[in-house]
């Protein structure tokens, strides 16, 4: 279970990040991919700076909610409001600067060293020098403990270190909510500890954040308000002593049976 | 191409052609040359087959010229000099190929990292990453030395 107050050696001093998070709430949210309803009509609000875990089963709908917010996925009904601005009539590529996405897989440009990854979009969509961008990476990457892996491939850091790299490429940009897919389901063990220390710092630094998370643990003890999806809808929602301690809904009590 | 790739340069906001330019395509292109290599090897080496499709009285491959050889004058070591002939010509290109492969997946050997405002325990770690790196480097040579021989 992480212990976000134990500094460990991966553990962040700080995120550093210079943002104005926003509110999040998605509003009676329907989608169908391949002809099978996957989001049936879902309802959330997180609160500027408030941290949201969206638990439930696989293929309950969770990482497709993520993926309705920066609209890389279009809903066929509802909305998807960030402080109350609907993204649906936003451009997307301007949308998407204000939205910082963390995937299980990392996906972090393997062609490109670990400092050209968080260069690139500050050069390429900010607009940056070469030296601003650098300088602005180099702070970044400080902040999650890998400045001197800066010029290194990320083939050749391991995956804790890699998904520390992905994030601090999301919160480079200045991103006003971060989502989380599962960022911690493909690492070892041993390597979840700093990832999630790093994501809990950063929900205390006060982001707006939805994660989408198997660690019960982590949910419990950093989230705000804890969600329970099964079969395209929230089954139950409130807040984490709410949910693991007293569960109402029979699915949530199964769920809960099964991976605990 | 992992859809990972295009998906995590979609949601730092760039456009597709841009996603397209800037990330996939040039991982593309850098998968491309490993291939070449490596079909140019085995070109090589069955070029002794082109024999059974026939070749004009004049025109002799390699393998020919010292299977010839070795008739003519009882002694195989025509043949073997042949071997070596290929092995001259495959060695260096599996070399190439894990140079090339290499260089692509990780970058140029990293040379910037004194440049570095180096705290002390960044370049302690970099001083023995850099010799663990080049240990393996020699194994691998060693290793891909011993292979094509065996595969020549």
């Amino acid at each position: 279970m992480p212990d976000p107050q134990q500094p460990t050696d991966t553990a962040p001093a700080g995120t550093g990040a210079l943002f104005s998070p926003v509110s999040l709430a998605t509003r009676d949210l329907h989608l169908s991919l391949g002809g099978n309803p996957v989001l049936c009509g879902v309802d959330l609000d997180v609160p500027r700076g408030h941290t949201l875990c969206v638990i439930g089963p696989s293929g309950s709908g969770k990482s497709t909610l993520l993926r309705t917010v920066n609209r890389l996925l279009e809903p066929d009904r509802g909305d998807v409001l960030l402080d109350g601005e609907s993204v649906l009539r936003r451009d997307p590529n301007l949308l998407r600067q204000q939205v910082g996405m963390v995937f299980q897989q990392f996906n972090l440009f393997p062609h490109l060293s670990v400092l050209r990854n968080l260069t690139l979009p500050l050069r390429k969509l900010r607009g940056l020098a070469q030296e601003e961008a650098n300088e602005a990476a180099l702070r970044q990457l400080d902040l999650v403990g890998l400045r001197h892996k800066a010029q290194v491939r990320p083939g050749q850091l391991s995956g804790g270190q890699q998904q520390r790299v992905a994030i601090a490429r999301a919160l480079v940009m200045a991103p006003r909510v971060m989502l989380f897919d599962e960022a911690t389901s493909a690492l070892d063990p041993e390597l979840v500890k700093g990832v999630l220390a790093l994501m809990a710092e950063l929900g205390r630094e006060g982001m707006t954040m939805v994660v989408v998370t198997h660690e019960m643990g982590f949910a419990r003890e950093v989230a705000d308000r804890v969600a329970f999806m099964d079969h395209g809808v929230v089954v139950e929602s409130g807040s984490p002593q709410a949910l693991f301690d007293a569960p109402r809904s029979p699915r949530l009590r199964q769920f809960l049976a099964d991976v605990l | 191409m992992e859809a990972g790739q295009l998906e995590a340069a979609r949601a730092l906001g760039f456009s597709y052609p841009a996603a397209m330019r800037l990330v996939i395509i040039p991982l593309g292109i850098r998968r491309v040359p490993p291939a070449w290599v490596n079909q140019l090897i085995s070109q090589v080496k069955d070029s002794s087959l082109i024999y059974f499709l026939g070749l004009t009285a004049g025109q002799r491959d390699l393998f020919r010229i010292g299977q010839d050889a070795a008739a003519n004058t009882g002694n195989e070591s025509a043949l073997v000099l042949a071997g070596l002939f290929y092995l001259l010509l495959t060695v260096p290109l599996t070399h190439l190929v894990n140079v090339v492969d290499r260089r692509l997946r990780q970058g140029r050997r990293v040379v910037e990292k004194p440049a570095d405002p180096p705290e002390a325990a960044a370049a302690a770690t970099a001083t023995h990453e850099t010799a663990t790196h080049e240990t393996a480097t020699h194994e691998t040579a060693t290793h891909e030395t011993a292979e094509g021989a065996s595969r020549a």
